[in-house]
């Protein structure tokens, strides 16, 4: 290598001013602060913003599982005869009526069905504010 | 190929040997990650590292202290910010140095005139310690100053190239990313700076 390369290598500049350093990690310090606090603020806000949407999703689950909860204990304590041979309800409308008699198992299926209603138009009303 | 074949650089002296150059890369890997990992503090070793080398890179191109003082603050700003940017697999300084130059080269668009001619701001980092002191590190100092002044008196391209080249270690290629340009024109660059820095040093 040429003298004047093996020279350049070694090329010595100006020192840097004494403070610089503390300078640039008070600024560096500064942005990290401002990015913890904005993350925080984020989290805060996507928990803020979920929790209507938890307590929808829980009314329909909960809807849900009482409509269906219902309807298996109805079958299992006889009051509702299940006929495997044909699902089809045989005596229309009647059939139909006598099916739904008032009951405390059929307050249960309509609570759960008013619940879960509710849930999905909870639901849905959140969406938009997500798009 | 680079002249110090690596891409690695010091704080302040002559590019490390192939082993410290390695040892370097491994701590400013580890660095990176755990500012990724959301430790700030983690870039603080990074500064000290590059700061001294920066400042003279800026200094350099700037001709102006508080100029360089400014942008060297300004690329360890934006390199914290944009760390994210960052490319793991390639060396750190080139792409730090990168940013350096941009923001050097939007500097000088916005302070031209405040940029001087040759900087006269050179102060070597070794000052003759007492009166005793062997003429050979007298000459030693004076040589030093002389090249740094040499240097940058050179058009702007040719110094920028000249101190990422040589000084920096880095390759071709990535001076010519840095500097927006060619590998072509890196070495025409190289080529006319080395004309005029052996015309200037050999004139008395």
């Amino acid at each position: 290598m040429n003298p004047l390369a093996s020279e350049l290598q070694c090329l010595q500049g100006p020192t840097a001013p004494a403070g610089m350093s503390a300078t640039i990690a008070s600024r560096i310090a500064r942005i990290d602060e401002q990015r913890q606090t904005t993350a925080s603020a984020v989290r805060e806000d996507v928990g803020a913003a979920s929790r209507p949407g938890r307590l929808a999703w829980f009314s329909v689950l909960l809807g849900l599982s009482l409509g269906v909860g219902a309807q298996v204990y109805r079958l299992a304590a006889g009051e509702l005869p299940l006929d495997l041979i044909s699902l089809r309800i045989a005596g229309g409308l009647q059939s139909v009526v006598d099916l739904a008699q008032p009951s405390p198992a059929m307050a249960v299926l309509g609570g759960g069905v008013l619940l879960a209603l509710a849930g999905t138009l909870a639901l849905q009303r959140e969406v938009p504010q997500h798009l | 190929m680079s002249p110090a074949g690596h891409h690695g650089s010091s704080a302040a002296g002559p590019v490390p040997a192939d082993g410290a150059a390695s040892v370097e890369i491994g701590a400013v890997r580890r660095a990176v990650l755990a500012v990724r990992g959301g430790n700030g503090e983690a870039f603080g070793p990074i500064v000290e590292r590059y700061q001294q080398r920066l400042f003279g890179l800026a200094m350099m191109m700037t001709r102006h202290r508080e100029g360089a003082e400014e942008v060297t603050q300004d690329a360890f700003v934006r390199a914290f910010s944009r760390l994210h940017l960052y490319d793991e697999s390639r060396p750190f300084y080139p792409w730090l140095a990168t940013i350096a130059v941009r923001l050097a080269q939007n500097w000088l668009r916005s302070h031209g005139r405040e940029s001087q001619r040759v900087s006269p701001l050179f102060e070597p980092d070794r000052e003759p310690s007492s009166p005793n002191e062997p003429v050979d590190s007298l000459i030693t100092i004076e040589r030093e100053r002389q090249l740094w002044q040499s240097v940058a008196a050179l058009p702007s391209g040719e110094r920028t190239a000249v101190v990422l080249y040589y000084r920096d270690g880095m390759k071709v290629n990535d001076v010519a990313r840095a500097l927006g340009v060619t590998g072509g024109t890196v070495k025409t660059l190289l080529f006319r700076a080395r004309k005029k820095l052996r015309s200037a040093l050999e004139t008395p």
